[in-house]
């Protein structure tokens, strides 16, 4: 089972609907997919669930939040499993194809959590200090690898939040890999060298104190690559404004995907109310079927580069 | 001059033209049936040309441009100031040339101070601002680092 993160500090660069479409088009594939919303602003898990069912079946007991509730009571979380749904609209989609796409939603109190998950950390002297930040940092990965023993998952995506909290800490020392989701920019490119320093540095001090009790591994989340996004397109080259910025970030050494998530405000804002993915739409328009094999693609640009990180 | 049959063709095939520089999303809106267009009047670049004072040609250019050297120059630079200086002697054709190899943005109306200007910032500026970011300013100045990469990797 591969897991991976999500991530960029800068909000907007489309995570979600990365997130979301790679998923779908994995278990277009076959695969088991399972995401993890970790976002408060709950958008991919209202890419898959209306609001209203949200409100009435998940949100007290069948969120994230709820998990890292029994963290913060001093208790022992129920698995991750108990957390999971299937959401309909999308599973019926993928019914032919032998995958299967599950979720475990977020919540708007997620935003609390990290407050909380603080008050846990700190010691008496300094050795109780770095045993409790292992401890409180590490929770989201032993959950992880417990579902790797007992489920049938392929891969796990956390969608992330566009910041280092505690909650986006613990998705990142539970992944193997990291996806970066970026704009053709100047900001969103800076985005990027401040997510690489940040992770560098939470590995360098996860690893260091985890060397003190020996039992958690060590990580090494492996970074699979840029994936640019909102790309405009013309001439079948994004446009210059663009491409400058996509040839300064693989000047710069960060390794990245050939394919791009072409800018489309129609299909890519609509596809979320529907519950679908646009990866699983059929167009007869030639420009969204185009925007559809893109993403089919990509997909299987991810998934060749998980098998050679 | 009245609306005459015989220049519909010459004014359709501009019409085709415009829409061929359209952009998907454009053509999208275009087909769109709430969609109105309406024709705005502009001037070719070849007559803009003719209106404006003729610009002086470029002698031919002295230096003998190596991309891949000049490239491999830029990215190895340490400073903005020594990427400037090593610039400094490029004509406005090696510098758009240059330009283009980097997949930088510019215009014919862009000085040749900013013509340099985007080129260092699109090489050794983007290396800093990312050093800067990553902390490694901060670790070279502690402990002293070899800056300059092993290779060069230029972009195709």
């Amino acid at each position: 089972m591969d897991t991976v993160a999500v991530i960029n500090y800068k909000g907007g660069v489309c995570k979600t609907t990365l997130t979301a479409n790679l998923a779908a088009g994995l278990a277009c594939q076959g695969k088991k997919v399972l995401v993890l919303d970790f976002d408060p602003q709950s958008s991919l898990t209202f890419s898959f669930i209306a609001p209203d069912e949200w409100t009435e079946k998940y949100e007290d007991t069948k969120t994230i939040k709820s998990w890292f509730d029994a963290i913060i009571q001093g208790q022992q979380p129920q698995p991750l499993t108990d957390y999971v749904v299937t959401p309909t609209r999308v599973n019926n989609c993928l019914r032919y194809t032998g995958g299967r796409l599950d979720l475990v939603c977020s919540h708007l109190g997620l935003i609390n959590v990290d407050l909380e998950l603080a008050t846990l950390l700190g010691g008496a002297n300094m050795q109780q200090a770095k045993q409790r930040y292992i401890k409180v940092h590490g929770r989201l990965r032993e959950a992880v690898l417990q579902l790797a023993d007992t489920t049938d998952y392929d891969i796990v995506l956390i969608d992330c939040p566009p910041n280092f909290n505690i909650v986006t800490k613990n998705a990142i020392v539970a992944s193997d890999n990291i996806l970066i989701p970026a704009l053709p920019d100047h900001l969103s490119t800076l985005g990027i060298d401040y997510l690489i320093r940040n992770m560098n540095s939470l590995v360098k001090e996860y690893n260091e104190y985890a060397d003190i009790d020996a039992t958690p591994e060590r990580i090494a989340p492996h970074i699979l690559g840029c994936v640019f996004t909102k790309v405009q397109i013309y001439g079948e080259c994004p446009i210059r404004s663009q491409q400058q910025f996509i040839s300064q970030t693989k000047r710069l050494g960060v390794p990245m995907f050939k394919e791009y998530l072409r800018n489309n405000n129609t299909i890519f804002a609509i596809a979320p109310q529907e519950g679908i993915p646009v990866v699983l739409n059929r167009y007869s328009n030639p420009t969204y079927a185009g925007i559809v094999k893109e993403l089919k693609s990509l997909t299987c640009e991810f998934l060749l580069s998980l098998k050679r990180g | 001059m009245g609306k005459s049959q015989r220049g519909i063709p010459s004014v359709f095939g501009k019409i085709s033209e415009a829409i061929s520089r359209l952009s998907d999303e454009d053509y999208q809106k275009l087909l769109d049936s709430s969609t109105t267009v309406q024709l705005v009047l502009g001037r070719s670049k070849a007559s803009s040309k003719a209106a404006r004072p003729q610009q002086p040609k470029l002698p031919p250019d002295n230096q003998p441009l190596a991309d891949e050297d000049a490239m491999c120059a830029l990215l190895q630079a340490t400073s903005r100031v020594e990427a400037q200086n090593f610039l400094e002697g490029f004509s406005r054709r090696s510098l758009t040339v240059l330009a283009r190899k980097l997949d930088i943005q510019s215009s014919q109306r862009d000085s040749l101070d900013t013509l340099r200007q985007k080129i260092v910032e699109a090489t050794v500026g983007a290396r800093l601002r990312s050093d800067a970011i990553q902390g490694k300013l901060h670790e070279a100045q502690a402990g002293g680092r070899n800056s300059l990469p092993d290779t060069c990797e230029t972009s195709s």
